[in-house]
């Protein structure tokens, strides 16, 4: 895996915030992707896709699917150009005012105004650190103890992390959140990757642009919340729909897809909801993903 | 002298990018400063600025929007765009949006200022052996 770390390595060490930084990051960064190495994770797809969307049961029940030996060296290292890019991106706002404050303060003959600059310093230097805990939380590979998550901030926190992914895709976002979400008990940081995953294949699946609709309800009648992301893209062929939760499915660009599999893990595996997906040829393609709400009183999973 | 717009969402880089051009540099007058892509249009509108240089990823409007409308309504302004993305793409993005330069994040205010001025004076070049 050595790749890998000097990938990450000349990245961080491109944002100029050091070798050190680099080091203490690299464990985190590539232990997402390496993880799928030899974990063998089985992935059940989702009966309830079935009920929902009416496709053959043979093609959704009982699907057993081994993650992980076979992940080509392309995907990998896609996935960890994503990564990079979306680090590059939170690190490098407060690094350049921390740079700018440093130049500046040794423009300046006045004292105080060079104070001031010094503060402005150590202001960014913090940001920075805040930065970088910020987005260990969307790579840490420890699922840590349940606790009740607001979808709504999960949405935000990922819509904030890919901006500028979207703007250079030219995708508008439409997003709507209806009937007072309460929040699900889960895991957040493993939230945020399905999430991410689930908008990523959506981002994947508009080259040309388009427009990114999230919807997320809370029904109150059988206590779910109910996540839409629907794309505007080309849609999927119907033998296509029932596989796209499988491995190395192909759906789109030879891309094998590995993103919505693990989506579908943490949705189903980790938070006892249901994931689903619906498309027709021209007509786009929505992930409906449910989770169960928390009711603040009893573990909602049991 | 440059007649100067700051385009940034992040404040303390914009900030010290107009006390930098403001302070330091003989050859350019800040203007104004803009958070986003669509109070920048209207100060462009207003203020007819030379050059503006413009962040890419910015809430409300975003700067490869905001870089064509501006260069399309006013061809002698000299856009130059920056982010923190070191992504080939989006600097392709910029350039086809009339961006006459794109730089990355984290920049020199020395370099900076050079590849300002460097642009500034090959569009009154142009334009003027037109």
């Amino acid at each position: 895996m050595t790749w890998a770390l000097w990938f990450i390595i000349g990245a961080l060490a491109g944002c100029g915030i050091g070798l050190a930084a680099a080091h203490l990051m690299r464990a985190r960064v590539t232990s997402p992707v390496l993880e799928l190495d030899g974990t063998g994770r089985v992935v059940r797809a989702n009966a309830a896709a079935a009920a929902v969307f009416g496709a053959p049961p043979e093609e959704l029940s009982g699907q057993r699917v081994q993650v992980g030996e076979d992940i080509p060296w392309s995907d990998r290292l896609v996935a960890i150009a994503e990564l990079t890019r979306g680090i590059a991106h939170e690190l490098r706002n407060p690094l350049t005012a921390l740079r700018n404050a440093a130049q500046l303060g040794l423009m300046f003959a006045d004292p105080a105004k060079k104070d001031n600059l010094f503060e402005e310093v150590i202001v960014e230097a913090d940001r920075l650190n805040e930065a970088i805990s910020n987005l260990t939380t969307f790579i840490n590979t420890d699922p840590g103890p349940l606790a009740p998550v607001r979808l709504d901030q999960v949405i935000a926190a990922v819509l904030s992390h890919i901006k500028g992914i979207l703007i250079m895709r030219d995708i508008k976002v439409d997003c709507a959140f209806t009937g007072g979400l309460p929040p699900v008990l889960g895991h957040e940081q493993q939230l945020k990757q399905a999430v991410l995953n689930i908008i990523t294949s959506s981002i994947q699946a508009m080259p040309g642009g388009g427009a990114l609709i999230i919807r997320a309800t809370y029904h109150r009648d059988r206590k779910q919340l109910e996540l839409i992301v629907g794309d505007t893209g080309a849609g999927l062929a119907p033998q296509t729909v029932p596989r796209v939760f499988r491995p190395f499915a192909a759906t789109r660009h030879g891309s094998s897809n590995i993103g919505l599999t693990i989506a579908s893990q943490i949705i189903v595996e980790l938070h006892n909801g249901t994931i689903s997906c619906e498309s027709t040829i021209g007509g786009g393609t929505r992930i409906r993903v449910e989770l169960p709400a928390f009711d603040g009183h009893r573990d909602s999973q049991s | 002298m440059v007649r100067l717009l700051i385009v940034d969402d992040y404040p303390q880089i914009r900030e010290m990018l107009a006390t930098y051009f403001s302070e330091f540099t003989a050859e350019f007058e800040v203007v104004a400063t803009a958070g986003n892509g669509q109070e920048a249009l209207e100060l462009v509108r207003l203020q007819r600025p030379d050059a503006v240089l413009m962040d890419i990823v910015m809430p409300i409007m975003d700067g490869i929007r905001a870089t064509r409308t501006i260069t399309s309504e006013f061809p002698a302004t000299v856009v130059i765009t920056y982010t923190s993305h070191s992504d080939p793409d989006l600097c392709a993005l910029a350039r086809a949006a009339g961006a006459a330069h794109h730089i990355f994040k984290p920049f020199d205010f020395l370099r900076l200022k050079e590849e300002v001025l460097q642009r500034v004076r090959s569009r009154s070049a142009e334009r003027g052996s037109q």
